[in-house]
C-alpha cells in the first residue's frame, strides 16, 4: 500500500511516493513547471493541480489545455491535448464575480483565467477536471453560478462526458492510497454553514458505471 | 430546544454514464518517444449526450433534532472502513478524526489532535486501512500515525526519505 503526497507549492509541485507501512518517502516527479506567462501566487493564471489513479499520475497547469499522465515509476507517458483555450475575463466579468463572492474576487483582473481548479480521481482510470462559472475555458458556455462540473476523461485520453453536482454539492478531497478512489460530494441542505455531506468509494473501469458506496 | 437548521445529510451516491458508447477517442501521435493524445473536438459542456448523472443512494443525517452539537462540522474526507464504519476527517473540530456508525447516524469514537508534535496531525492527511489498522499519512508533519479501528494510536514515526526517483 503506498500513498502520494506533493511537496513544495502549487506553483511547483513536487510529488512523493510513500510507503504506507514503513513510511519510506520516494521523490516521485516533478509536475509541468509555471509557464513563464504566468505570476507566482496568481491563482488566475493558473497552478500545478494532479491526482493519482491506479498505477498512474495526472497532472496539468490550470491554465494550459494539456495534462501529462505519468507511470507508475514517474516517468511521462503521454500528454493529452484538450481542444480548449483559456477564458479572457473582462471587467464586467469581474464585477459579477464581486457582486456573487464578494473582495474575495477583488483581486481580478481583466485577462486570460484559468481553465480548472482541481483533477479528481474518479476511479482506476477515470479522472475529473473540475469546472464551474469561473473555472471554464473559454469554449464553454457561461454556466449557471453555484453548480459545479467534472469533464471526464480517461488516462488514455478519451473524452467521456460531464458529471454535475447537484446544487450545494461541494467535493471531498479524493483519498490517494492503493488502488481505490473515493469520489466524494459533500452536501449542506440548508442550516448551518459547513458542509457535511457525502462520500463514496468509487470503482469500476472505463466501461462500468462510477459506483460509489459507502 | 431545536439547536439547529435543518438536518444536513451524509449522503452515498451513484453516478452512472448515460451512454458509455459515445466517448471521443483522441488521436494518436508520439513525439519525442512521448505519446501525444489529441482530442481534436469536444462536446459543448452541457451537452445532454455526455451528461452523467448523480443519484443519491443513502442518506447519514449529520444534524438531529434535539442534538447538542452536530455529528460533523466541516468534513473533507472519509474512508469506508471492513467493519463497515465511516472514518470521517473534521479537521474544525477538537478531536478532527472520528469514526461513524453510519446505521446508528452517530459517532462511534473521536480522537486525535491537532498541532506540531510528536502523533500530532500536521494536516493534509490520507487514510487508508491496512490489516485492521488506521494509517494516516501526515503530509503537513510528514508523519505516518497507526490507530487501531478504534482509534487508539498505536505509534508515529516521521517519514524516511529514500532518494530520488523519477
Amino acid at each position: 500500500m503506498e500513498g502520494f503526497l506533493s511537496s513544495g507549492t502549487e506553483w511547483h509541485w513536487e510529488i512523493e511516493r510513500v510507503d504506507a507501512v514503513s513510511g519510506d518517502v520516494q521523490r516521485l516527479l516533478r509536475l509541468p513547471d509555471q509557464p513563464p506567462y504566468a505570476e507566482p501566487g496568481n491563482i488566475q493564471q493558473g497552478r500545478d493541480v494532479w491526482t493519482v489513479l491506479a498505477g498512474a499520475v495526472v497532472g496539468m497547469w490550470t491554465d494550459h489545455p494539456s495534462i501529462m499522465v505519468y507511470g507508475g515509476d514517474g516517468a511521462p507517458v503521454r500528454k493529452i491535448r484538450l481542444p480548449l483555450t483559456r477564458l479572457r475575463i473582462t471587467d464586467r466579468d469581474i464585477q459579477d464575480q464581486i457582486e456573487l463572492y464578494g473582495e474575495m474576487a477583488s483581486g481580478m483582473r481583466p485577462g486570460p483565467t484559468s481553465m480548472t481548479n482541481e483533477l479528481y480521481a474518479v476511479n482506476d482510470t477515470v479522472f475529473g477536471m473540475f469546472t464551474s462559472q469561473l473555472r471554464r475555458a473559454a469554449e464553454n458556455p457561461i454556466l449557471p453560478h453555484g453548480r459545479r462540473w467534472w469533464r471526464l476523461l480517461s488516462v488514455r485520453g478519451e473524452y467521456l462526458g460531464v458529471l454535475a453536482l447537484p446544487d450545494d454539492y461541494l467535493s471531498f478531497k479524493g483519498s490517494f492510497l492503493g488502488r481505490e478512489h473515493d469520489l466524494g460530494a459533500s452536501v449542506g441542505r440548508g442550516g448551518l454553514s459547513g458542509t457535511p455531506g457525502a462520500i463514496g468509494r468509487a470503482r469500476g473501469s472505463v466501461r462500468d458505471p462510477v459506483v460509489l458506496t459507502v | 430546544m431545536r439547536c439547529f437548521g435543518p438536518a444536513l445529510f451524509f449522503v452515498t451516491v451513484f453516478a452512472a454514464c448515460r451512454d458509455q458508447q459515445d466517448r471521443i477517442l483522441p488521436v494518436l501521435e508520439e513525439s519525442d518517444g512521448l505519446e501525444v493524445a489529441t482530442l481534436r473536438s469536444i462536446p459543448v459542456m452541457l451537452d445532454p449526450d455526455y451528461m452523467w448523472t448523480l443519484e443519491v443512494l443513502r442518506e447519514v443525517r449529520t444534524v438531529r433534532d434535539g442534538d447538542e452539537a452536530p455529528l460533523l462540522f466541516d468534513p473533507s474526507q472519509a474512508l469506508a472502513l471492513s467493519n463497515g464504519l465511516l472514518l470521517v476527517e473534521d479537521p474544525t473540530a477538537d478531536r478532527p478524526l472520528v469514526i461513524i456508525d453510519p446505521d446508528s447516524e452517530s459517532a462511534v469514537v473521536r480522537f486525535g489532535s491537532s498541532g506540531q508534535g510528536p502523533g500530532e496531525l500536521g494536516g493534509r492527511l490520507t487514510f487508508a486501512e491496512v490489516d485492521g489498522e488506521l494509517i494516516i499519512l501526515d503530509a503537513g508533519n510528514r508523519q505516518l500515525h497507526r490507530f487501531s479501528l478504534s482509534g487508539e494510536p498505536l505509534s508515529s514515526r516521521a517519514f524516511r526519505s529514500e532518494g530520488c526517483g523519477g
